[in-house]
């Protein structure tokens, strides 16, 4: 642990939890029993994996503005897919997820352009292909393939599949960014990029292959999505896009990559699930969220961003 | 003769196709949409596709002045849509008694000028991306947006704000007027005035604009205020042409708009381009528009292909830029 991890800004996302756990237990006397908290967590289960997976790249230091639409995408195939592929539909969905990460990513590494500027290109790309399989109109899944998706919707020892699916989930990847090279290559190309390219890692590969992880994830998100409204629907995937990476922010990842991780964005994750949860106590307007979430953003943004290591912000 | 041959060839090279390709393009556009569909060669309908292009030019223009600095406004959908619904709120409506007339008018795009010039200041001030602060801000317009009529659609009863926006004066639409004058004061602002020289020197190289003395963070607060001004008057014209103020009025016009930009042949590095290249990129959108309408493509295809174009054509700039490390 060196002297950075003290720093008092470190600690702000874990305190606002805190904060955040206490004031519900005031406003909402029912808010610390077992049928509430197992409904935060079914709430915050997409969310925690989207955002492990939107962590990889603010670590890089890009950004991914294409996940809401990856999301509808996902939501759709798989409730087009499902009923003639069977099981082999998931398989076909990630495998797309994986794919559209890879078509992101090389055109940020070949072009040499921003991320954010290319993810809004395929997002447009994504969005439209969601809306051409389904014809604009959300599919449900009829009753007879329910089966299918029964692995997402049961419980084991009373705690949801879902929960235990995004959990697992990022334990995985929380395994994968701390304890393997390419989750080192990641951290390293956050901090210095040039540097990174001098001392010999195929930087073009690891965004790439971080941008593939992404999606993969995001196509995930968008199965699990499916399997928590039983059907697809292309307009869903628009409200994941600033939450996902709002959670991430607030969990305190740096804007400007290399510092950050897994962690703090499950916290980001319960901070947003929290807030959310917290207005429909106080009633305040569904409305209002994104204002919330928007000013909570650019708030932390702020807070976590490490201007040492840029000269000129664009 | 070899010197000649030389010459030409340096001067081939020099010459800046950036500009020449747009234009290339969209003739090309065009003449496929007359050749599948003869009844398009009239002046009428040349038009009514550029009515139908105004908001997209008009928010184009006001984002070219961001992206010619380097920066970027995400928040043109958030921005345009909070003006719409603000503009209908404060006209005679079927939700409430506001009848402000013109004023309303003034109101929204003042509104949005003010928002443009907040995205700027929290850019500069708490020094933070521009991709994140109008990302930031323009989830929060959205979310003002809506917050203002709850769900419930506002119409518009005010005939006549309409009718200003709507009618057609001399055989040609108001509203091409209208789009008219701001292209002027832009193209007066950009070549002009200093904040357009400074603009392009900030988007050329910032530190050294900076070393010389130039305030660099007045002339950024001011573009994204002239930018969040564009998006104000976009939002008036959608709200107009559609009698009704709703937060989703503005969909997909921030891709249409950066790809109408880009497309124009304005890099995203900054320090070049300008709004008449906007202008032949946002006419061109608007053209592939009608193109797949005109082919009978399933029209949910259009922003796919957008975002294609886009896509292609930041991947044929790349040896163009300066940006090495890219993020």
């Amino acid at each position: 642990m060196n002297l950075k991890d003290f720093e008092i800004k470190n600690f702000i996302p874990l305190i606002t939890l805190f904060i955040l756990v206490i004031l519900l237990t005031i406003v909402n006397p029912e808010f610390l029993t077992v049928y509430n908290l197992k409904s935060i967590f079914i709430q915050a289960s997409v969310l925690m994996i989207l955002s492990t997976g939107v962590t990889f790249i603010i670590l890089t230091g890009g950004i991914d503005l294409s996940i809401g639409a990856l999301i509808s995408l996902a939501s759709v195939l798989i409730a087009v897919l499902l009923p003639n592929l069977g099981y082999f539909a998931f398989f076909i969905v990630i495998l797309v997820g994986a794919l559209a990460g890879l078509i992101n990513g090389l055109v940020i590494t070949k072009g040499k352009v921003p991320s954010f500027i290319v993810t809004l290109g395929t997002s447009g790309i994504w969005l439209s292909l969601a809306y051409v399989l389904c014809n604009g109109k959300p599919i449900a899944l009829s009753t007879k393939y329910r089966h299918y998706i029964g692995w997402m919707s049961g419980e084991v020892f009373g705690i949801p599949n879902i929960v235990i699916i995004a959990l697992s989930t990022v334990a995985l990847f929380w395994f994968v960014l701390n304890s393997t090279t390419f989750g080192k290559y990641i951290f390293s190309i956050g901090n210095g990029e040039r540097a990174s390219i001098l001392s010999g890692i195929k930087v073009n590969r690891i965004r790439t292959m971080a941008f593939m992880l992404n999606s993969t994830l995001v196509a995930f998100g968008g199965i699990l999505l499916f399997g928590r409204l039983s059907a697809g629907n292309p307009n869903v995937g628009a409200s994941y896009l600033l939450p996902a990476i709002a959670s991430v922010i607030v969990g305190g990842t740096d804007l400007t990559g290399g510092f950050g991780g897994v962690k703090r964005s499950i916290v980001g994750v319960f901070i947003i699930t929290l807030i959310k949860n917290g207005m429909n106590v106080i009633g305040v307007e569904a409305f209002a969220q994104q204002i919330v979430f928007g000013s909570i953003m650019i708030i932390f943004a702020a807070l976590s961003m490490d201007r040492e290591k840029i000269e000129i912000l664009k | 003769m070899l010197s000649f041959d030389n010459d030409f060839l340096k001067k081939l090279k020099k010459y800046d196709y950036t500009f020449i390709v747009p234009i290339v393009f969209l003739i090309a556009i065009w003449v496929t949409i007359f050749t599948v569909n003869p009844l398009f060669l009239n002046l009428r309908s040349i038009l009514s596709v550029l009515v139908t292009a105004v908001p997209l030019i008009i928010c184009a223009f006001g984002v070219t002045h961001v992206i010619r600095l380097g920066s970027i406004d995400l928040s043109i959908e958030g921005q345009a849509a909070f003006s719409a619904v603000l503009v209908s709120f404060l006209l005679q409506n079927n939700l409430n008694n506001f009848d402000l007339g013109f004023w309303a008018v003034i109101i929204a795009v003042l509104a949005t000028t003010l928002i443009g010039l907040l995205n700027g200041v929290i850019h500069t001030q708490v020094k933070i991306p521009s991709f994140i602060s109008s990302f930031g801000l323009g989830a929060i317009a959205t979310g003002a947006a809506i917050l203002i009529y709850r769900g419930e659609p506002i119409s518009i009863t005010d005939n006549g704000f309409r009718g200003f926006f709507t009618n057609w004066n001399f055989n040609i639409p108001n509203i091409l007027f209208i789009t008219a004058v701001v292209f002027i004061f832009l193209y007066y602002l950009q070549k002009k005035t200093i904040i357009g020289t400074y603009v392009d020197a900030i988007g050329g190289d910032e530190k050294l604009t900076r070393l010389n003395g130039i305030p660099v963070d007045k002339f950024k607060i001011i573009s994204f205020g002239i930018a969040g001004f564009c998006y104000g008057i976009a939002g008036v014209i959608l709200a107009a042409r559609l009698g009704t103020g709703t937060a989703d009025l503005s969909t997909g016009l921030l891709l249409n708009s950066i790809a109408a930009v880009l497309l124009g042949g304005t890099a995203l590095q900054g320090g070049n381009g300008g709004v008449i290249r906007t202008l032949i990129g946002a006419i061109i959108i608007s053209s592939l528009k009608t193109g797949i309408i005109v082919l009978r493509i399933n029209p949910y295809f259009q922003e796919g292909f957008i975002g294609i174009v886009l896509v292609t054509v930041l991947l044929l700039g790349a040896k163009r830029g300066k940006l090495v490390i890219n993020k």
